[in-house]
């Protein structure tokens, strides 16, 4: 019973809405790239690198600049992770699309030497090889919303979280908005489809599917920093533990929407929270514990399967 | 007028014209000789010619996927340079491809408008003058098509309606159908007809590229025929008679009548009992079906495409499982056997679906003609294959069934449909069968291939076979049959023992549901 209403207050909540934000972020990048055709299996890297780089530069400025303000500090970070997000994409674009290799052995690639690159850098630089918390880096704020934030119950429980968390959900509507509301948007749905039909009526189809990768590198960026510069104020090896794949199942469960992806996303985030709810009651081994989120992820892609054959099968059987 | 276009081109005037095209792909084939084609405003132009005759590629330079060596392009009496597909649209020229260009998820308006998209506050998309300018083109037109219903959702003629309207959108003045009423059905096709008439009549020139003369015959002003690459020459539809085409086409007279002695069947091969098949959804797709074949006679089984035809032959051979009723092929059921074991049954199979099931596109001719006998001992010793034999097999096969190819270690694909075909067909003809389960067996290929199957099959007949022959063509199937069954809705609309009295009339009664036979009336057939 005392389990059940700490799952109402709004530190629970707070746990909740950790775990959501990269998942979505990332989400959100693979559902760009679907949108256009191209299965992204990058996002772990993106994200692992997006989450060394914003933690190193925006570290190294202030040890460079130490005149600089802070907030200066953490746009340099900013803007180095959103350029490794880019950096990470333009790699996946060259290969997968202008030299045609297979997106999904390039994205694992990718993710490989992500995991041993950035671990590697960072021992070049810091000489440890766990993480990064000898070098001061700068996080981005918790935000506390006036007038919500004075609401009874509902306040706390969306006031208050870092700006990220408030970016994300801000990033679910744009997207939503780029993929079914702009001539952009119609473009990528119909390379995605059915490249012949959109290159017959003279769209550029390498074009717009380099862009969308371009552009899921961008969103991506987010989630990575967000462990870095927002969760945590440090990197360490390997911190997006898989996060990449999740976000993947979260985007296909909602099949590439935006709205489901918000809600899929969640879904994750609240078994994530109920698994660090569980653990401090030390009833059950940490590591089953940990494994929660990604088993309901897994029973999540089955109901959805199911639900799905279903509903096309009513659907033919309909006509 | 509004018709009044860009240069001062008048109706019956040359619109295009195409001189001396000469087209030379990088593995030396010639694929077009010296071509003229001359298209006059407002006309309904025929480019006919068989398989492998340079259509195509013809097409190909017009629309600017190819570039010629030689020749030159007059649109509105001046020369131009189509360099790519796009330039093509821009210069007004819109083709409707064999394989819709539509994205099967969004709706009519947003595939009529892509990448033409209109906007609105300079950023968003404009769905709601999407679906103006889509209803404002469509009533123009006369091509009635629903903007906000989803491409996936509307049938086949209303998606080719979308492609029509999606060229004239971008401003065609000449339209180049590539065989539109290959997946039409008669109602459908007749529509269109009406519709590209009236289109012709509002001053855009129809390029209509077919098989079938007497489309042409119906539809079309004037004819230009090539052969191997040629323009060999041009007509006055109304002047010509089809047989007269036909002759251009192939350069003599094909005799699209089939020379056949009187059937003398036998003992009954297959006999099929009480068939229903649902598909996967549990829709009845073919509904209690009885009948059975003789040797030695061809049963032609005539309807419209899509009421059962498909599911029965691959019922048969074995392509889908039978679980409903009972096929007996020379008194042996079929029931739980594979599709190797009915093959040992001695049944060859012609597969309507030619690319899917009658041969792998990139492995050789030879490949392709062992591929069904590869296993057995005359052909390997346990662990090597005997390519000896093979070869010295294959180009027998090749030289009986006329395969023109470079030899027969060529990629089956590089062939042309026709001769794809008659791989298919050495192959199903040479394992010496019992039963010829012959699905669309002319469909999409030349005259010539045309007449040289069918003159197998009735050879086939007469050597004792028991031949189903199953077609929506008319022609071959009253040429060929000795007796018909009609499908209809997944039922046996009728069963006439004697084709040769059978009349056109009479039988597109039967196909279109308007006549049906009593279970009496069907008789032998059912027993």
């Amino acid at each position: 019973m005392e389990f059940l209403a700490s799952l109402l207050a709004p530190d629970f909540f707070a746990a909740v809405f950790r775990a959501f934000v990269p998942v979505c972020f990332a989400a959100l990048g693979g559902l760009i790239t679907r949108r256009a055709g191209i299965l992204n299996m990058a996002l772990e890297a993106m994200m692992l690198w997006s989450a060394l780089l914003g933690v190193i530069f925006s570290g190294y400025s202030k040890v460079w600049f130490p005149d600089l303000p802070d907030v200066a500090c953490l746009l340099i970070g900013m803007v180095a992770g959103i350029l490794a997000g880019l950096l990470v994409s333009s790699i996946l674009a060259f290969f997968s699309l202008k030299l045609r290799a297979n997106n999904i052995l390039v994205g694992i690639a990718l993710n490989n030497m992500a995991d041993g690159g950035s671990c590697y850098l960072m021992f070049l630089l810091l000489e440890t090889q766990s993480n990064t918390e000898t070098l001061t880096s700068f996080q981005f704020p918790a935000v506390n919303i006036p007038l919500i934030q004075d609401i009874p119950v509902i306040g706390p429980i969306l006031s208050g979280h870092n700006l990220m968390f408030y970016l994300a959900v801000l990033a679910v509507i744009l997207v939503y908005i780029f993929i079914f509301k702009t001539p952009t948007g119609l473009r990528i749905r119909a390379v995605g489809e059915n490249p012949d039909a959109a290159e017959s009526v003279g769209i550029k189809v390498l074009n717009i599917k380099t862009m969308a990768v371009l552009l899921s590198g961008f969103v991506t960026a987010f989630g990575g920093m967000y462990f870095s510069m927002g969760y945590m104020n440090f990197f360490s090896r390997n911190m997006t533990a898989g996060r990449g794949f999740i976000a993947l199942a979260a985007m296909n469960l909602s099949n590439a929407n935006p709205i489901g992806t918000f809600f899929a996303s969640m879904l994750f985030g609240f078994c994530d929270g109920i698994g660090t709810r569980l653990s401090t009651l030390g009833a059950f081994s940490t590591d089953l514990i940990k494994a929660i989120p990604y088993a309901v992820t897994m029973l999540a892609l089955i109901l959805y399967a199911i639900i799905r054959a279903r509903k096309i099968n009513k659907i033919k059987s309909a006509r | 007028m509004a018709e009044e276009m860009k240069g001062s081109v008048q109706m019956g005037d040359d619109i295009l014209v195409l001189e001396n095209i000469t087209k030379v792909y990088p593995n030396g084939f010639v694929a077009n000789k010296d071509v003229n084609l001359r298209v006059k405003k407002g006309e309904i132009h025929a480019l006919v010619g068989e398989n492998g005759a340079g259509k195509t590629t013809l097409m190909k330079v017009l629309f600017g996927i190819e570039n010629a060596e030689e020749g030159r392009i007059l649109l509105r009496g001046e020369e131009v340079q189509i360099k790519n597909p796009i330039d093509a649209i821009h210069k007004g020229i819109g083709m409707v491809h064999q394989h819709f260009m539509l994205v099967p998820s969004l709706t009519v308006a947003e595939n009529m408008v892509l990448g033409i998209e209109p906007k609105k506050g300079g950023l968003f998309f404009d769905f709601e003058e999407a679906v103006r300018i889509t209803e404002e083109v469509s009533k123009k037109y006369n091509l009635i098509v629903d903007p906000r219903a989803k491409v996936e959702d509307i049938p086949v003629g209303n998606k080719q309606k979308v492609e029509i309207l999606k060229a004239l959108l971008r401003g065609a003045e000449v339209l180049i159908l590539d065989e539109p009423t290959a997946v039409l059905t008669p109602q459908e096709i007749k529509q269109l007809f009406v519709e590209l008439k009236n289109i012709a009549k509002m001053g855009h020139s129809i390029i209509f590229i077919s098989h079938h003369l007497d489309e042409v015959k119906e539809l079309c002003d004037n004819l230009t025929v090539l052969r191997l690459g040629k323009t060999v020459g041009t007509a006055v539809v109304a002047d010509v008679t089809e047989q007269q085409i036909s002759k251009m086409m192939v350069g003599r007279d094909v005799v699209l009548k089939v020379e056949k002695t009187p059937a003398k069947p036998k003992d009954v091969v297959l006999r099929v009992k009480n068939l229903t098949i649902k598909n996967e959804f549990g829709k009845t797709i073919v509904d209690n079906v009885s009948f059975s074949v003789r040797e030695g006679e061809i049963l032609g089984m005539a309807g419209v495409e899509g009421n059962g035809q498909v599911e029965i032959s691959e019922t048969i051979t074995g392509l889908a499982p039978l679980n409903n009723g009972e096929i007996t092929v020379n008194g042996e059921t079929i029931k739980g056997k594979s599709i190797k074991k009915i093959r040992e049954m001695q049944v060859s199979h012609i597969s309507q679906d030619r690319m899917t099931y009658g041969v792998a596109a990139d492995a050789a001719v030879w490949e392709n003609i062992v591929s069904d006998r590869f296993y057995k001992k005359e052909y390997n010793n346990g662990v090597l294959m005997n390519m000896k034999k093979i070869h010295e097999d294959v180009a027998r096969y090749i030289k009986e069934y006329l395969v023109k190819c470079d030899d027969d270690g060529q990629a089956v694909r590089m062939l042309s449909g026709g001769n794809i075909q008659k791989v298919v067909v050495a192959r199903e003809f040479s394992n010496s069968p019992k039963l010829m389960i012959a699905n669309q067996p002319t469909r999409g290929i030349d005259v010539g291939a045309t007449e040289f199957i069918r003159k197998k099959l009735v050879e086939l007949r007469d050597q004792g076979v028991a031949v189903l022959l199953i077609s929506a063509d008319l022609n071959e199937v009253l040429e060929l049959s000795d007796s018909l069954i009609v499908m209809n809705g997944g039922k046996i609309a009728a069963y006439l023992p004697d084709a040769s009295t059978v009349t056109d009339e009479l039988l597109g009664e039967y196909m279109l549901g308007v006549k049906t036979m009593s279970e009496e009336e069907i008789g032998r057939v059912a027993l």
